[in-house]
């Protein structure tokens, strides 16, 4: 009897352990659905949602409409407070439309996205520079979602907290985090009409730019997985982040530029390379919300970091640029 | 202090030096003190950066004294009455940044060259932390038209959010909204130029 019972008691650790060791990897897999069901459903789907920002104590209110269907995406966000401002996205193409006396238009056009899909299977192990967890249930807009808690591990990437609506993975409410935890900005849908009948008159443009400032075209890019070629610099970068694809492009006035994207995975940040004046100017760092930006010209060229990443990975990529740009490139 | 001075600091703050580096530094640094201001300086904003300090009372002081302190570079009429209301937006913008990273109203309001109120571009301007970094460089020349430079940096903010294919609408959501920040402060400052100006 006694013999029986420990052999019941052996069994039943060996059960605890096994299940201890299946749980965490059933919760993995349950992030990696989740995000993938995120992100073919913000671009798959049609919706017609009205979203409010809110960062350093300002709140923005905008309005969202989104089409996919053969033809590709076209989308348009547009402000429903302060100065008219819009932005629209049709296939390859973006365009903003920037306030002023004169509106402004910038476009720029990619044959493509340049960073093969989210290879969340290595974003979760244990090389990642975050911290996955699945969290519990939440309503938003009327719908009841499911938060996902994403953590960097260290300060040169950020975090973020997804509520994903349960029955489609549609992003519902999205806040910045810092290595902290802090939240530095959140978007989040107060109606979302999913699955909603978009006409083509929603989805045309009210501003209309004067003058097309900048034109960004793409001459030859790699797509995505494809091997990458020489490329002209090679900086240090923070642990985590890797070269993933590189091409080349134009801008409004002719010049070239070559573009190289690295990426942990999750963040991205872009280097640009393009040929400049003998004359040396310091390093610099410019923000746009959560996306810096940082440019040097040193040895002829001028190096430009940019990225939705804190500001301190653009630095630590720009003193590497700044270190090594005296080295002759090889190309 | 030389540039290379202040390349090896950076190394050495990046965990890059080798351990005679390391050691033949850290032996400088204890002897010089220009070096060690400089080395204080330097982990003060990386600090900042990292948001490892809470803005306290006594550091919008600080900034608020500093800039006092700075001597004013010749501007125009309505730039000069802007001065103090700029200042004080500053230091208020410190405390802030703390807690939500650098901001774009700081890096306007900051800029110490004449602004074109009607450049286009909505990435905004250098913040006061990054100077210490930047100092280290020689003299800025801007050879480039700065409207352009600004356009420039925009087009590839754009690409890059292309390139990396982000979750759709989040990457897009922010360039919108800052328009208008960066709007609501050129009325701000008009508005107030206006009523220093109308004053008796």
């Amino acid at each position: 009897m006694q013999l029986f019972t420990s052999r019941r008691m052996l069994a039943a650790l060996f059960t605890s352990l096994m299940l201890a060791a299946i749980v965490p990897a059933r919760a993995e897999d349950s992030v990696h659905d989740w995000l993938d069901r995120m992100s073919r459903a913000v671009e798959t789907l049609d919706y017609r949602g009205t979203l409010v920002q809110v960062r350093n104590g300002q709140v923005d209110t905008l309005r969202i409409i989104h089409r996919a269907d053969e033809e590709g995406v076209r989308e348009r966000i547009y402000s429903v407070d302060g100065v008219p401002r819009e932005v629209i996205r049709e296939g390859d193409s973006v365009r903003c439309v920037l306030p002023g006396d004169e509106p402004t238009m910038l476009e720029s056009q990619l044959g493509g996205r340049l960073l093969p899909s989210l290879p969340v299977n290595r974003l979760l192990g244990p090389e990642s520079g975050y911290l996955m967890s699945l969290g519990g249930r939440e309503r938003v807009a009327d719908m009841m979602a499911r938060v996902i808690q994403i953590q960097p591990r260290d300060a040169y990437r950020y975090g973020s907290r997804l509520w994903l609506e349960e029955r489609t993975g549609m992003l519902l409410r999205y806040a910045l985090i810092d290595h902290d935890g802090r939240q530095l900005q959140q978007l989040s849908f107060t109606s979302l009409d999913l699955g909603a009948n978009i006409a083509d008159s929603e989805l045309e443009p009210e501003l209309v730019g004067r003058q097309v400032a900048t034109k960004s075209m793409d001459e030859s890019l790699q797509s995505a997985g494809s091997r990458i070629g020489p490329v002209s610099v090679r900086p240090r970068v923070p642990r985590g982040f890797r070269l993933v694809n590189a091409g080349r492009g134009s801008g409004s006035d002719g010049s070239e530029f070559e573009h190289l994207l690295y990426s942990d995975g999750l963040s991205s940040f872009s280097i640009y390379v393009e040929r400049a004046g003998s004359e040396t100017m310091a390093g610099r760092v410019e923000a746009m919300g959560p996306v810096h930006v940082y440019t040097i010209q040193r040895g002829g060229r001028m190096f430009t970091v940019v990225g939705e990443v804190p500001a301190a990975t653009v630095q630590f990529v720009g003193r590497q640029l700044r270190r090594n740009s005296h080295v002759p490139s090889r190309r | 202090m030389t540039e290379s001075s202040r390349e090896n600091l950076s190394s050495l703050m990046d965990g890059e030096l080798d351990r005679k580096g390391r050691k033949f530094l850290l032996r400088r640094l204890a002897g010089d003190a220009e070096m060690k201001a400089s080395w204080c300086r330097m982990h003060t904003v990386r600090a900042c950066l990292h948001q490892e300090h809470l803005a306290t009372d006594n550091l919008v002081d600080r900034v608020a004294a500093a800039l006092e302190a700075e001597p004013a570079p010749s501007r125009s009429l309505p730039a000069r009455l802007l001065r103090p209301v700029a200042g004080g937006a500053i230091a208020a913008s410190v405390a802030v940044m703390a807690i939500v990273g650098i901001n774009s109203s700081m890096l306007q309001q900051q800029a110490t060259e004449p602004v074109d109120e009607t450049e286009a571009g909505f990435v905004s301007r250098p913040t006061e932390l990054d100077r210490p970094f930047t100092q280290s460089a020689t003299p800025v020349n801007y050879s480039e038209d700065r409207r352009t430079q600004r356009q420039r940096i925009s087009g590839y903010v754009m690409r890059h959010h292309q390139a990396a294919g982000s979750t759709g609408f989040v990457s897009w959501v922010p360039i919108v909204a800052d328009m208008n920040g960066n709007q609501r402060e050129d009325d701000a400052r008009s508005d107030e130029a206006n009523a220093q100006v109308g004053e008796p």
